[in-house]
């Protein structure tokens, strides 16, 4: 797998997580596609790491996603949203049909490894509708009822999710029993 | 909840893979296993279309089985299903014909069916995406568990399509089978017919003909018409005749022809005669004149 500096190297400055958005989303030509996915590639498929962890799902669902999305073309009206629910339900589905626990984080993969590795494995304690939205959440930035349409689900239920799953993943991280 | 956020921004620090050219990759190799657009889809359609038109034709007509069977006749060889009645009328012919290029088409596109069945399956391996419960999933090609699953699935769709052809075919034998057994009865009721005639046998004859049976002479001019089993048997040894076939006996519906000669005491001729077949039994027997050898 190649590996862009351009991309890869640059982190996002911190602060509050981009909206995902494109302008003139009506018109998802390859071009336009390839710019979605310079800007929003990157973060997708961190999201979908951290929620999945495992790197294979990560770079299948990513890639699948884009793919389908290059093959609709004009079809998607909002390619960068499509793309978000689309990688995350591949993940799932890939999830769900291995039947095998979560692997660890794959280490050299992190370059500053600490506040990352941190995370990932206190993300390995919550179930994984819970790892779901507080990934789309926090890092996606989607609202809640965003969250639900993407899961079929309600708001209420999002929102349940979110706060046991912020309750859980703040015990893990300040008692550090997160750790696999 | 800005503690949490600022939590996941540390995600940002993991590197990621740039995959853009692997996605144009993905796109280029389904796009290879896309077929064209051809010409064989809407001809195939289209022989289907066709086959199931004529076939009812040649099937409401009643003429299906002489053309299913002429078809069988042609490659197996055999007597197969009797011939039409009037060979000669036209629309006995075409829809003979129709029924014959029905079932023709018919196994054409079952094979042609069969034949794309099993395109599939060998395209099915090159790649495959699956759309389930609404939701999209990808499948890669190091996957093979999902590879097997989809090739068990072609095959399952292979089987079912030989299953129902094999079942067709079975159905028109048997078909076949039954029709020509009923051809036989009425064969050999006129073999007996003839025997009862030949031997002077007046139990045979009651028992191959309906009481109300009639004999009709057609023969230089004149036309005798006997009505009644009793009738006849009251002229039976003076009226006795032998009957030689000279062609093949041929049956349609409730009506028997052949191609005779027929012998009486005094008198010898070449014609025809036609049978009206009654609850098994012979009705009527109309004996035609053509020449005398």
């Amino acid at each position: 797998m190649e590996n862009d500096s351009a991309t890869s190297a640059v982190s996002v400055a911190l602060g509050s997580p981009p909206r995902v958005g494109f302008a003139g989303a009506a018109a998802a030509t390859r071009t336009d596609l390839e710019a979605v996915y310079r800007r929003h590639g990157p973060r997708l498929w961190r999201a979908v790491y951290a929620y999945a962890q495992d790197r294979d799902i990560a770079d299948d669902a990513v890639a699948e996603a884009f793919a389908q999305a290059l093959r609709r073309g004009k079809a998607i009206r909002s390619p960068d949203r499509w793309v978000w629910k689309a990688a995350f339900r591949i993940a799932a589905g890939r999830l769900k049909e291995s039947r095998r626990g979560l692997p660890m984080i794959d280490a050299p993969l992190v370059r500053n490894p600490e506040p990352a590795w941190e995370l990932i494995a206190a993300l390995h304690e919550l179930p994984e509708r819970t790892r779901r939205c507080l990934v789309l959440h926090y890092y996606g930035g989607y609202r809640t009822d965003e969250i639900a349409r993407m899961l079929g689900s309600t708001p209420g239920g999002v929102r349940m999710q979110l706060t046991r799953g912020r309750r859980r993943l703040r015990q893990l991280l300040a008692g550090g029993d997160g750790h696999g | 909840m800005d503690d949490l956020r600022r939590r996941f921004e540390a995600l940002d620090w993991i590197e990621t893979p740039y995959q853009w050219p692997d996605i144009e990759a993905r796109v280029r190799r389904e796009n290879r296993t896309v077929r064209s657009p051809g010409l064989h889809g809407p001809l195939l359609g289209l022989a289907t279309a066709a086959a199931v038109l004529v076939s009812a034709v040649g099937f409401a007509a009643g003429q299906w089985l002489p053309g299913l069977s002429a078809a069988l006749r042609w490659a197996f060889g055999g007597a197969g299903y009797p011939r039409p009645v009037t060979p000669d009328d036209v629309s006995v012919l075409a829809t003979a014909v129709a029924g014959t290029a029905g079932a023709s088409v018919l196994a054409a596109a079952g094979a042609a069916f069969v034949w794309r069945w099993m395109s599939r399956s060998l395209r099915s391996r090159r790649s495959m995406i699956e759309v389930r419960g609404g939701g999209m999933q990808t499948m890669s090609e190091t996957a093979e568990e999902h590879i097997s699953g989809e090739v068990a699935r072609t095959n399952r769709w292979r089987r079912l399509s030989m299953v129902v052809l094999l079942a067709a075919i079975v159905a028109a034998g048997t078909w076949l089978l039954v029709d020509n057994l009923v051809k036989s009865d009425i064969e050999a009721l006129i073999e007996d017919y003839g025997t009862a005639w030949e031997t002077n046998d007046p139990a045979l004859l009651r028992s191959v003909v309906t009481d109300d049976y009639t004999l009709r002479d057609l023969r230089d001019g004149t036309d005798i018409t006997l009505e009644g089993i009793d009738t006849e048997l009251g002229l039976y040894e003076v009226y006795g005749f032998t009957m030689e076939a000279r062609g093949e006996l041929i049956v349609n519906g409730t009506m028997a022809s052949q191609s005779q000669t027929v012998s009486f005491r005094t008198d010898t001729f070449e014609g025809f005669s036609v049978f009206e077949i009654e609850d098994g039994k012979i009705s009527r027997h109309v004996l035609v004149f053509v020449e005398r050898p």
